[in-house]
């Protein structure tokens, strides 16, 4: 079915261990030529990409998921056998299979590999991470290597962006005999496994004739875990890196900030000085610029804040985090495994809720889902920090910047929240469950600086197609909405801003009803009605509607401190406990219905957030307000 | 005059654009079906016929994916926690490519 | 001798992998097997998590895993003192 064709690509399919950096790999490979999708009837992606060759001709690539043996215990890994065998109906069978190893553990990668040369399919070996290996002084015999196995076998690089030419090269001058050997086996089925024991023991006479010294995990990783996973110092340390995130998050934003909230308002100046005062010129002064420019001050920290993230993660830390969390999650009722969707949730709920799906028990995935939105998502970030910067005084306590503690400390808030939410669904549902935990703790490894700045690419993205797309859209019609109708005839400042005759005025000025109580005013309340779409909206809504308010026509003001100017302490700080539980994300709520199969959850969901954020906003405000603010 | 052509223009295009990226998954792909019938040509074609088979946004870049049968979420339970999921990095999500 | 007895920093060798508890069903038994507690394979129990009970965080080969008690009740191993009595 597949031959290397023009029109038919030669199909090749990877396959390893989870974290043997397969994945690297394939992006190497494929680039950004890669599709995923999912196979049918079950959650096992499906991704597949092309590389292109030095001659020119494209091969077609198909990532499969990391296992750690071929012997099927679950629908996904039958879906993958079959795929690996070519008996899955309507996908190309592979033509060579390239098993991917990592050259620093050729204990547990090996098992794998020798059961599928049991396939009889063409199998090339990359033995990848060869650097590493070499680094921690770890000598492969590779010939020894092809030959014992039987098969070609490669070094890979996958953090090298020309890591993977020696496997290039050698599918490039193979290619012909691959693809003949390939028909020969195309249909093939998998020998009988061969019980773990057994496999394991031809596993070690191969490392003994192959890599005969006994590698160690270097005791500079045991110095690192003995202080990282201790009991009392794992859990100061983390408590401490999360401070110090926070820290810089505020500190070295300050200055890219800065340069972006200038020229924006150099942008502002411009225009007003080129545009003659009308409609034009008040959409893109009071409505684009203040609005969108507002919102794009805030990517510094953002990036800064993934930054840090990134880093952790490729470092290996973050499973260690996960150890030292576990226990604590257990006894709210968290399972271990959702660590990893509430990890995620601080970028965006979406992907963490969608993440739930490794949580087999119902009632814990349910649990997960519904304190997902607690966590304190990066479209808070810009709202917070704006009502921090305007409100808390950058004073000093010790060696730390107050701002940069009350962010830590609003973060703190979500998933205190969380889990105390999550503590109460427990006591409900009475429920406490085996989840296995299995969990891997890689070796410590140097973050790749590539993926870092890949990483960040991604995020600055991913944060300007949200400004240009939906922010940007919602703010237009925010300012179409507070311009018009217009004022009456007869109208003069001194009566107040045009604003208030708007519709976006009249519907504020009846929300502010509903939100009077908790210290809103109405310029608040109706930028809460687009933050409904996305959080970072009120931000830019804000921006717009105090633009539109304000008495100096045609400048572009920064907003910070017109709302320092403008709001009661009281107030501020009552908007940021209201941020803390407020489900503003029309999307997280669509997601929870497809996720749950129900309206019943999204609902439930939404009302008790609502009343989450209600409750802590009136608490905050006339507290504060006792308290002199 | 040009002025409030201009102004208009772009309102309305912005609220086209929220609303189609605000609405729910389902009446977009329809709302897609119904265009392709039209035989649109080339990149509005693939768009379109992307939205149309229940791909597309939710406001970020789009994480969209119908979920497979419940009860095989509950198998890969089984798979040892691993660090390194599908993508590089577990907060980008699965459709940030 | 089960993995959940050995003392922190204890080394020992994997006899077998079995359900030591109803919640361990086959394909955790598989799991196990398949993440390398294999009879013969060398295991190292680094330290237990805070509140000393679990997770544990256990060496086999050269691969660092964190398992919960049930799980390390699963796997039996024996120490070099226990096989020099045999």
């Amino acid at each position: 079915m597949s031959l290397a064709h023009p029109e038919n690509p030669m199909v090749i399919a990877l396959v390893g261990n989870p974290n043997c950096g397969k994945t690297a790999l394939f992006n190497l490979l494929t680039g950004a030529r890669q599709k995923v999708a999912n196979y049918a009837g079950v959650t096992v992606e499906r991704k597949v990409g092309t590389a292109r060759l030095a001659t020119g001709q494209t091969i077609s690539v198909v990532d499969l998921p990391g296992s750690y043996s071929l012997n099927p215990s679950t629908p996904d890994e039958q879906v993958m056998l079959e795929v690996i065998e070519g008996r899955r109906d309507g996908e190309a069978a592979p033509d060579a299979i390239v098993a991917v190893v990592d050259a620093t553990n050729l204990r547990m990668n090996l098992r794998l590999v020798l059961e599928l040369t049991r396939l009889g399919k063409p199998l090339i070996v990359a033995l990848n991470m060869a650097d590493v290996a070499r680094a921690h002084g770890l000598k492969i015999d590779v010939q020894r290597l092809a030959h014992e196995l039987g098969c070609p076998v490669v070094e890979t690089v996958a953090v090298q962006h020309d890591g993977h030419a020696a496997l290039m090269t050698h599918l490039q001058t193979h290619m012909a005999s691959l693809t003949a050997r390939a028909r020969n086996t195309r249909l093939v089925k998998a020998p009988p496994h061969l019980p773990a024991h057994e496999l394991q023991a031809r596993v070690r006479r191969i490392l003994a004739l192959v890599a005969p010294q006994v590698p160690k995990l270097g005791r500079f990783q045991y110095k690192i875990d003995a202080v990282v996973m201790h009991p009392f110092w794992g859990l100061v340390l983390l408590a401490v890196v999360l401070f110090l995130i926070f820290q810089a998050v505020f500190s070295w934003a300050t200055l890219p900030m800065d340069l972006i909230k200038d020229a924006v308002v150099d942008l502002g100046d411009f225009v007003v000085a080129h545009q003659s005062d009308g409609p034009l010129r008040s959409l893109l002064v009071d409505g684009v610029i203040a609005g969108v420019g507002g919102v794009l001050a805030y990517l510094p920290q953002i990036l800064i804040l993934f930054f840090f993230i990134l880093l952790l993660e490729d470092s290996g830390y973050l499973p260690r985090a996960a150890f030292l969390l576990d226990s604590l999650m257990g006894r709210v009722g968290l399972s271990g495994r959702a660590f990893i969707p509430l990890l995620s949730s601080f970028a965006c709920a979406i992907p963490g809720i969608m993440a739930t799906r490794t949580i087999a028990n119902g009632r814990d995935r349910l649990a997960t889902i519904l304190v997902a939105p607690l966590m304190t998502c990066s479209a808070r970030l810009p709202l917070y920090a704006l009502l921090i910067g305007a409100f808390v005084p950058a004073r000093k306590v010790g060696w730390f910047d107050l701002r940069g503690l009350t962010l830590f400390g609003l973060y703190v808030a979500g998933v205190v929240s969380a889990m105390a939410v999550s503590w109460a669904l427990k006591r409900v549902w009475m429920k406490s469950h085996y989840q296995p935990l299995m969990l891997e703790l890689p070796p410590y490894r140097k973050p790749s600086l590539r993926n870092l700045v890949l990483g960040l690419w991604e995020r600055a993205r991913i944060f300007m197609s949200r400004v240009g797309g939906i922010i940007f859209s919602l703010t237009v019609i925010l300012w179409f909405f507070s311009t018009f109708p217009g004022p009456p005839q007869g109208w003069d400042p001194s009566q107040g801003p045009a604003i208030q005759y708007s519709l976006a005025g009249i519907l504020g000025r009846a929300l502010e009803v509903v939100f009077a109580p908790i210290g809103f005013n109405w310029q608040i309340s109706i930028a809460l009605v687009p933050g409904m779409a996305a959080r970072e909206i009120a931000v830019g809504a804000l921006g717009t509607v105090y633009a539109l308010s304000s008495a100096r026509s045609g400048v572009a003001d920064s907003l910070a401190p017109v709302i320092a100017q403008g709001w009661s302490l009281a107030t501020a700080y009552a908007l940021i406990a209201w941020f803390v539980f407020a489900p503003q994300c029309l999307s997280t709520l669509a997601v929870v219905r497809r996720e749950t199969n129900s309206w019943k959850y999204p609902l439930l969901m939404a009302g008790y957030l609502f009343a989450l954020g209600y409750a802590a906003a009136f608490a905050t405000f006339h507290i504060t307000k006792a308290m002199g603010g | 005059m040009w002025e409030s052509l201009v102004v208009a223009a772009l309102v309305i295009g912005c609220g086209m654009y929220a609303v189609w990226t605000l609405s729910p998954k389902k009446l977009r792909s329809r709302v897609a079906r119904s265009l392709l019938r039209m035989q649109p040509k080339g990149r509005l074609q693939d768009a379109l016929t992307r939205v149309a088979n229940g791909q597309g946004g939710c406001g970020c870049t789009g994480c969209d994916r119908s979920p497979a049968e419940r009860n095989e979420g509950a198998q890969s339970a089984y798979q040892p926690m691993s660090f390194q999921p599908r993508a590089g990095s577990i907060l980008r999500s699965k459709a940030d490519q | 001798m089960l993995l959940s007895e050995l003392p922190n920093g204890a080394h020992a060798l994997v006899e077998r992998v079995f359900s030591g508890a109803p919640e361990v069903d086959s394909t955790v038994v598989q799991r196990l097997e398949e993440l390398g507690f294999i009879q013969g394979e060398p295991v190292l129990m680094l330290r237990r998590g805070p509140g000393g009970r679990e997770p544990l965080a256990v060496q086999i080969g050269e691969t660092l895993f964190a398992l919960r008690l049930v799980e390390a009740q699963s796997v039996a191993v024996t120490t070099p003192e226990t096989l020099s009595i045999v």
